[in-house]
């Protein structure tokens, strides 16, 4: 029994190392990849290749877009994709941005790959009705393919910049039916059903319920005293997990488990409450809104919604 | 006697707080989610082949071979019955990757072949076609890298200790995942010989 035990425990560590040694070769395949930009503006050229009016110019046209369809569109111009081709970093620097509203996520990335002479439209899923495949790479050839080839970058944005937005608007408008442009709200409620809005069902009343035994908990053992309270919280934790598992079996385990852990965790607690209800570990922080940044100020941020599944098209300039 | 105590004491609250039973609900809805895109992308795909066919063939004198091969190899990709439980069937996965492999080696192969074809490459309908198929074949990898991941990530929590009493108790096994191998051969281009006309 016991050398069972001793293998059982051998085998967890194993597994355990060996889930880290694949991370970590994972982690390692990605140092050679191209980093991903700091998404500090609605344009960003690591090229030079248009003047800092144009740029300035293009940036504000995409901010007012946004104010009026609320998609979000960003342009991202670099020397090169290598060793990645244009449609894999496009989308792993989309996919890092997440650009688009919360909700709607509706984001469309520009990238251009100066010296690799190849141009991407990314588009978000949210948006891909709007902006099929089919039009992205008609954009593409028809705004952005001959004027790259000139060299004139601020014309052949500007023209795809215009076509985006004007398909974003009509895409909208189609959506909702009677939408006009110009009231962005209204247009855009369509997409809200959209949004991807994974089903917790099962899951939510669990942390419903675990919640209230938490909650009940504190109450029991503050009436009941530790070990009837824990008893308590023990049989609810069945009862619960009853429900959830339709298991006898489970049920019983985490009765159990849940006296027990109460039974410590009250425990440990005691010490704790006195000083002012500081739950010390608890508020470790950073859980909510960890990840929106920057509100403030007038620095571009995304918007964090957008869901980036590799529509869009790619194309080159020079050649045909 | 108190030892037993304290190891089960200690256990206990091991498996409690990290035994992360939400942590597997939530990485299985989100193995089923990205299985169901993976499907969806394939069965995109599968939609558009009638058309890049019907299309091919208003060209004369294409290379029948080429396009015969598309249509049987759609034929046997859309053949198999593809239901969510596919996904924990190994040997079924990985029936239904070689089929769809085989259909991604015919379209590339008819679509590098297209390019012998002026009149094909001009016509603004085929222009379109061959845009989506890129498009939907851009989707598919991106689906099945997220597929990959999420299946990795939930068999390490199934792996992992302490989550691996989790899994134990409740009976959750290691999902099926799309191969290396097999992602190789996929990702590769097929060659095709231009002088053999």
């Amino acid at each position: 029994m016991r050398l069972l035990h001793l293998c059982f425990a051998l085998l967890a560590c194993l597994a355990g190392t060996l889930a880290q040694a694949q991370s970590g070769v994972f982690g390692a395949g990605d140092a050679e990849l191209r980093g991903i930009p700091a998404l500090k503006a609605r344009v960003i050229d690591e090229t030079g290749s248009i003047s800092a009016t144009e740029r300035d110019e293009l940036d504000a046209k995409l901010g007012s877009i946004e104010k009026l369809r609320g998609a979000q569109i960003v342009i991202l111009m670099v020397k090169s994709t290598q060793p990645e081709p244009i449609a894999d970093y496009a989308h792993r620097v989309a996919d890092s941005w997440k650009l688009g509203r919360k909700r709607e996520g509706d984001g469309v990335l520009i990238v251009v790959a100066k010296d690799d002479k190849r141009v991407r439209i990314e588009v978000a899923r949210a948006l891909e009705g709007a902006i099929p495949d089919a039009l992205a790479s008609r954009i593409i050839r028809e705004q952005m393919g001959q004027r790259f080839a000139k060299g004139d970058f601020n014309a052949g944005l500007n023209g795809a910049v215009d076509n985006l937005s004007r398909a974003i608007g009509a895409g909208a408008q189609a959506a909702s039916g009677t939408a006009r442009p110009g009231v962005p709200e209204a247009v855009t409620n369509q997409y809200k059903t959209k949004a991807a809005n994974p089903e917790a069902g099962h899951e939510e009343w669990l942390l419903a319920g675990l919640f209230g035994l938490f909650a009940g908990g504190m109450l029991l053992t503050a009436i009941f005293g530790r070990v009837f309270g824990s008893l308590l919280v023990g049989v609810g934790g069945g009862v619960l997990a009853w429900l959830i598992a339709a298991s006898m079996l489970v049920a019983i385990l985490v009765g159990v488990l849940a006296f027990v852990f109460w039974l410590v965790f009250s425990a440990l607690r005691g010490r704790g409450f006195a000083n002012g209800g500081s739950y010390g570990g608890y508020d470790s922080g950073g859980g909510f809104g960890g990840s929106s940044g920057g509100s403030g100020g007038s620095v571009f941020s995304s918007g964090g919604g957008g869901d980036f599944a590799g529509g869009g098209a790619s194309g080159s300039w020079g050649d045909d | 006697m108190k030892s037993l105590f304290t190891t089960m004491l200690a256990s206990a609250a091991l498996l409690l707080s990290g035994c992360g039973y939400n942590d597997f609900q939530r990485q299985d809805e989100g193995v089923t989610a990205a299985w169901a895109e993976v499907l969806n992308q394939y069965q995109r795909r599968a939609e558009l082949v009638p058309n890049i066919v019907a299309t091919v063939k208003g060209e004369a004198n294409f290379e029948q071979e080429t396009l015969t091969k598309v249509v049987e190899a759609r034929a046997k990709a859309t053949s198999i019955q593809v239901t969510p439980e596919l996904a924990n069937n190994p040997e079924a996965l990985k029936k239904f990757q070689a089929a769809q492999g085989e259909l991604s080696g015919a379209l590339s192969r008819l679509l590098v072949v297209s390019e012998n074809y002026p009149n094909l490459k001009a016509n603004q309908g085929f222009k379109d076609l061959r845009v989506q198929l890129e498009g939907t074949e851009n989707r598919i990898a991106i689906a099945r890298k997220r597929y990959i991941d999420t299946v990795r990530s939930y068999n390490v929590l199934v792996r992992e200790f302490p989550t691996n009493l989790t899994a134990m108790v409740f009976g959750y096994k290691p999902k099926a995942n799309f191969s290396v191998e097999n992602e190789k051969a996929i990702s590769t281009a097929p060659t095709v010989d231009f002088n053999k006309k």
